[in-house]
């Protein structure tokens, strides 16, 4: 009937043509849940939430699209978007192109939705409203038939920020438009109070801030004569508006003021925006985990698992199953059966599960996994490593996310000592970037003879469209070692017996019939019946929210606040949120429970999670928009004062802020957040948590946003991710930087310069990467590992000397660690080459560390030069950190090493090293053999030493107030350096140069040497941290000189600048 | 560039395996150090070997040799003198 009211109401506005259409269009709704029908029949659609999304994007917009942007939007982040751009567009297709008539058209460049001749409900809605104040009734009537719900109902997709941001800003106009029709429709229809007060009502649902709204619901209340509910909805309305928007009710007063005083009527308590309406608590049955039926393939591979877990090492070809199928199939069940098999032969589960809606909080499920362990279980050995994750367990950092992941492999190898562990990831396809990666580095690491296994689950499509999964898996497969199970749906017997155990005299056949066999679906028709005593085709997630609407009010009350957490939550944090007291939140929670909507994730973490996703889904449906966006907000507030104190939370704060639509928060999160994942290295979560805040600082105030801006691009820069994009992040820091400077922010300027500085020592000449660098680790692929690793530890310790390529030998050594700790062989290239490139990041304790480390396996094995050029680094950092005393001591040591190396090099640097420490220590006659191993230096032709040397003396000068010394000793640095072109070298001894020219009044020359730090800073390329630092403190300090003349900074605050640390990520 | 002298002395000889296979590892390094090979002048009796190079100094020839794992006794810098040619040619 609704139907062809609309259809009557919108036939005028068809031409002839589009009428002949109207008989059996391809209709699509997007209010509400995205809908397609031709004719009659609804069409089933894609089960990739992506896809659905990319549909109503199109329909939406209307217009053609930019496939960049659109791969921007959906799939920023897999490696292949234009694939999955692709793939989506594959499914539309044949769901909306007709014969002859191709909806959904594509070039090489853009796609578009030919909207022509088919009937799209939200242009209807548009054609139909036009302007609300005049439009005819009957058509505001038929606009109002077509809010089925809110834009796109349900396609959430909080991890595509881009779409997220446009999908809430489209709700918003579409809500503003569904606001105008309903106020016109409650003015109007002054002689139907009952008609009106319904439109009232959903133009409260629309804006729960709109006074007028309220006001009216008062009104007309009153007038039906329902004045005991006129006057309660007052008082909810009031307190509400207080509460959240602390506004004064002047309308709301006024209506309270006309409500006629009369005798409470025997009408029933209305239904209020905070306050939901008491239903008989018809399901009130208790209910335990459902029966397992069927499933006889799968359960032996269980015990399969269990049998090889607890023999250990029988489950060494594929420590990994993998529960595969799409949502309420039963995965989670399986994984239930799984716990209590294990624990039923005395193993240990650790369990945890990631969400979708934190997919920016790195390692979330591995810390819900760990987290319950006591900690008399966990070594005191470990307890640093690990406490990056659980701080509760330590106070340490990490110098790489090597050492990380080690610790956590060598927990349960030790816990596997002690009893069968099985470490249990459900709903992988939410796992995050840094999360799957341990998880294969683990699997990798527990083979023959380990007591550690692995089980998950995931849905069958959103599996593939995470990228970081899909490659583990697919690597797996490779390795052989992932049993993969995709679970069908019950046949008919084992979903009459699930049907049964739910409701014993269901019809199991009719079951069957509604729930195609899926057991969620099962059970929530049984549910149904058992409740209505009446089989329905209600779709799965209607069943669920009649369910959710029987809930007992205190209850159900309760639900919109856990749903929008947005994953298991602890008691504590919900009571903080919903500020009821404990005994009546623990009742609430009871009554959940009892009805099977939260349950305990684990006993001892006294956590709750809802017992499934689709039920938090529909429990968070039920809010309005604006409603969520007070939800968000509140959840917001109460996360800040948290968060401060444990920066963990920043995630979750930053991902309500968002939803709440307050970006000053929002921003700010981000970049705490984005910094928590650099010091914990999950560099991609810190990369999609920076662009996430630069969206945000965009909003804000432009002093505000400058600073925030400054400080996500620094992040940006070092989470070194943003290869190939470096050109475009580079404009956009220069353009901070200056309208940074030019609004006097230096602070933030500085931050600015530093980003740049990083940015170019990072990206380098990649092609030549490409080539000749990764030549040798291209011949190590195609080897045996052994042989494969050396080469790669070998291609990356090389170019870590060379000063060059930094970014791809990182990669190699990251690729040589790896296959080194599986086979279990120690490289000496791998610490060695560490300490190197942490040396050039200016990260001098971390470099020493692993430099020490490598000397050890270097003396063990007799590798004399590798012996030597260890202490000669750690004798560098020694002088470079401002600890001479230690670097003679060093000295002590390298001279012999160096004497083994016959005639190279070696013995004249320790002498100049030796020289530089006995100069640093003003000892007398230091001078004099600095002069000595200078001489000797040039007479080898070892250019580069004779730069450091030279220019390490001069800095010694330049402190020390002797700055003509000083720019001798860097002019002859530069000379020496400019032979071999080295970069590094060259760039300190010019930076000395401006410093003592700016110390020596000599504005001209300084600004020469400026204008090539200026140029080296913008240039790019790999520029060590030292080199760096002092290049910008050169310019900074040029910057403020020459402007503000005659004010000449102090020699030693120049020689202090030149070892400054660079602003660095890790904390 | 500089043209630069490495000489090696070997005990046992060198084979002409040997240094066959010092070549694959020795090439790549000095290519990546930015250096090239001219030529090489090996004893008839295999105990000593002479190569020269082009770098932009003797260290970069000494960083590349030890960067490969290779041995020698010293580098240094040369100044090549080629025969005048005569008048009459």
């Amino acid at each position: 009937m609704f139907e062809l009211a609309i259809r009557r109401a919108l036939l005028p506005l068809f031409t002839r043509t589009e009428q002949v259409h109207v008989a059996a269009p391809v209709q699509i709704r997007v209010l509400g849940q995205l809908a397609v029908f031709r004719g009659e029949h609804q069409m089933p659609l894609p089960h990739s939430k992506k896809t659905r999304a990319l549909l109503g994007y199109l329909v939406v917009t209307g217009r053609p699209q930019l496939r960049e942007r659109l791969c921007d939007l959906l799939w920023d982040g897999p490696s292949d978007p234009r694939g999955g751009l692709r793939w989506s567009l594959s499914r539309i297709r044949p769901l909306i192109d007709e014969p002859g008539a191709r909806r959904v058209g594509a070039d090489h460049e853009r796609v578009w939705f030919d909207a022509r001749g088919a009937r799209i409900d939200l242009l209807e809605f548009r054609q139909l409203v036009g302007d609300a104040r005049t439009a005819e009734l009957t058509a505001l009537e038929a606009a109002a038939m077509l809010m089925r719900g809110e834009l796109l109902e349900g396609l959430d997709l909080p991890g595509c920020y881009r779409y997220h941001a446009w999908c809430s800003a489209e709700r918003d106009v579409v809500r503003t438009l569904q606001g105008r029709v309903f106020r016109a429709l409650t003015e109007r229809l002054a002689d139907r109070p009952e008609d009106a007060l319904s439109y009232a009502r959903a133009w409260v649902a629309a804006d729960p801030f709109a006074q007028p709204a309220h006001a009216h619901v008062i009104r007309l209340l009153d007038e039906l004569g329902r004045v005991s509910d006129a006057i309660d909805y007052y008082e909810n309305c009031r307190g509400m508006l207080a509460r959240e928007i602390g506004a004064a009710p002047v309308e709301i007063e006024a209506a309270r003021r006309r409500v006629r005083r009369r005798a409470p009527e025997a009408h029933a308590p209305d239904k209020v925006p905070f306050q939901a309406t008491a239903k008989s608590d018809a399901a009130g049955e208790l209910e335990d985990v459902p029966p397992l039926v069927g499933r006889h393939v799968e359960i032996a591979a269980l015990d399969a698992l269990v049998e090889a877990t607890t023999a250990g090492g029988g489950s060494a070809a594929s420590p990994l199953l993998l529960l595969i199928g799409e949502p309420g199939i039963g995965k989670t069940r399986l994984l239930q059966e799984l716990t209590a098999r294990v624990r039923a032969r005395g193993g240990t589960v650790l369990s945890g599960r990631p969400f979708e809606a934190e997919m920016v909080r790195p390692y979330g499920a591995w810390i819900d996994a760990l987290r319950p362990l006591p900690l008399a279980r966990v070594p005191e050995t470990l307890r640093s490593a690990l406490s990056p994750l659980l701080p509760q367990w330590g106070d340490g950092s990490l110098a790489d996310r090597q050492e990380l992941f080690e610790g956590v492999v060598a927990l349960l190898a030790k816990l596997g000592a002690e009893a069968p562990v099985t470490l249990i990831l459900d709903d992988l396809h939410w796992l995050d970037e840094a999360s799957a990666a341990l998880l294969h580095f683990a699997i990798r690491e527990h083979g023959a003879g380990s007591r550690v296994s692995f089980a998950t689950a995931g849905r069958t499509i959103e599996l593939e469209e995470n990228a970081a999964v899909r490659g583990l898996v697919r690597a797996l497969r490779r390795a052989r070692r992932i049993t993969e199970l995709e679970l069908g749906p019950l046949d008919t017997g084992s979903t009459a017996m699930l049907a049964r155990a739910i409701a014993p005299g269901a019809d199991a056949r009719r079951v069957y019939a509604d729930s195609g066999g899926n057991p969620l679906y099962t059970i929530e028709v049984a549910r149904a019946l058992a409740r209505q005593g009446a089989s329905t085709t209600d779709t799965l997630d209607r069943l669920i929210a009649e369910r959710l609407a029987d809930l007992p009010p205190s209850a159900r009350e309760l639900l919109p606040w856990a749903a929008a957490l947005g994953r298991s939550f602890d008691l504590e944090l919900l009571s903080r949120v919903v500020e009821v007291k404990p005994t009546e939140l623990t009742h609430q929670i009871a009554e959940l429970e009892r009805h099977r909507v939260l349950q305990p994730t684990d006993p001892s973490s006294g956590a709750y999670d809802f017992t499934h996703d689709l039920i938090r889904e529909g429990a968070y449906r039920q809010l309005s928009g604006p409603r969520r966006r007070l939800v968000h907000q509140h959840i917001a507030r109460v996360l800040a004062p948290l968060s401060a104190a444990e920066d963990a939370l920043a995630a979750d704060l930053a991902h309500h802020a968002a939803l709440a639509g307050d970006s000053t928060t929002a921003a700010n999160a981000c970049l705490a957040a984005g910094d928590r994942c650099l010091r914990i290295f999950a560099r991609k979560e810190a990369a999609e948590l920076a662009t996430r805040g630069l969206q945000h600082a965009e909003r804000l105030p432009t002093s505000e946003q400058l600073r925030l801006k400054a400080e996500l691009l620094r992040l940006l820069v070092h989470t070194q991710t943003v290869r190939g994009r470096e050109r475009e992040i580079e404009t956009e820091i220069t353009r901070v930087t200056r309208a940074a400077e030019e609004a006097g922010m230096a602070a933030t300027a500085h931050v600015g310069l530093h980003a740049l500085a990083y940015l170019h020592w990072r990206s380098g000449d990649f092609v030549t990467a490409a080539t000749e660098s990764l030549r040798s680790a291209e011949a190590g692929r195609a080897a045996d590992p052994r042989t494969a690793a050396h080469a790669f530890a070998d291609t990356a310790r090389c170019l870590a000397h060379l000063e060059r390529d930094l970014e791809p030998a990182n990669e190699l050594l990251e690729e040589a660690a790896g296959i080194a700790a599986r086979i279990g062989v120690e490289i000496v290239d791998i610490p060695w080459a560490r300490g190197l490139l942490r040396k050039l990041e200016g990260e001098y304790d971390d470099a020493e560390r692993h430099l020490t480390n490598a000397l050890e396996i270097a003396r063990a094995e007799q590798h004399a030069w590798a012996e030597c050029d260890c202490l000669t680094q750690l004798a560098m950092i020694d002088l470079e950190t401002d600890r001479p005393g230690r670097a003679l001591e060093r000295c002590a040591e390298l001279r012999p090493a160096a004497q083994k190396m016959g005639e190279g090099s070696e013995l004249p640097f320790a002498a100049a090293l030796d020289a530089l420490a006995r100069y640093a220590l003003g000892q007398a006659g230091a001078a004099a053999e600095v002069d000595a191993a200078v001489t000797e230096l040039r007479q080898i032709d070892a250019n580069l030493l004779l730069a450091y040397t030279l220019t390490f003396a001069a800095e010694i000068d330049l402190r020390g107030g002797r700055r003509e010394a000083a720019r001798a000793q860097a002019a002859g640095a530069l000379e020496a350096a400019e032979r071999v072109a080295g970069r590094n070298m060259t760039v300190l001894a010019t930076a000395i140069l401006a410093c003592a020219s700016l110390a020596q009044s000599q504005h001209d020359a300084a600004s020469r040497f400026v204008d090539v730090l200026r140029y080296e800073l913008a240039r790019g390329g790999d520029l060590s941290s030292r080199a760096q630092n002092a290049a910008v403190a050169a310019v900074s300090t040029a910057i403020h000189t020459l402007d503000t003349t005659p004010v000449t900074p102090a020699a030693s605050q120049i020689g202090s600048r030149m070892t400054e640390r660079p602003v660095q990520h890790s904390g | 560039m500089s043209q630069i002298i490495v000489e090696q002395t070997f005990d046992p000889p060198l084979t002409p395996e040997a240094h066959a296979h010092l070549r694959t590892r020795v090439e790549p390094c000095i290519e990546q150090h930015g250096v090239a090979w001219v030529r090489s002048y090996i004893a008839v009796d295999g105990r000593r070997l002479i190569c020269h190079l082009e770098a932009p100094d003797a260290e970069t020839v000494r960083a590349a040799f030890r960067s490969a794992g290779a041995r020698f006794d010293r580098a240094w810098v040369t100044e090549v003198r080629e025969p005048q040619p005569s008048a009459a040619v």
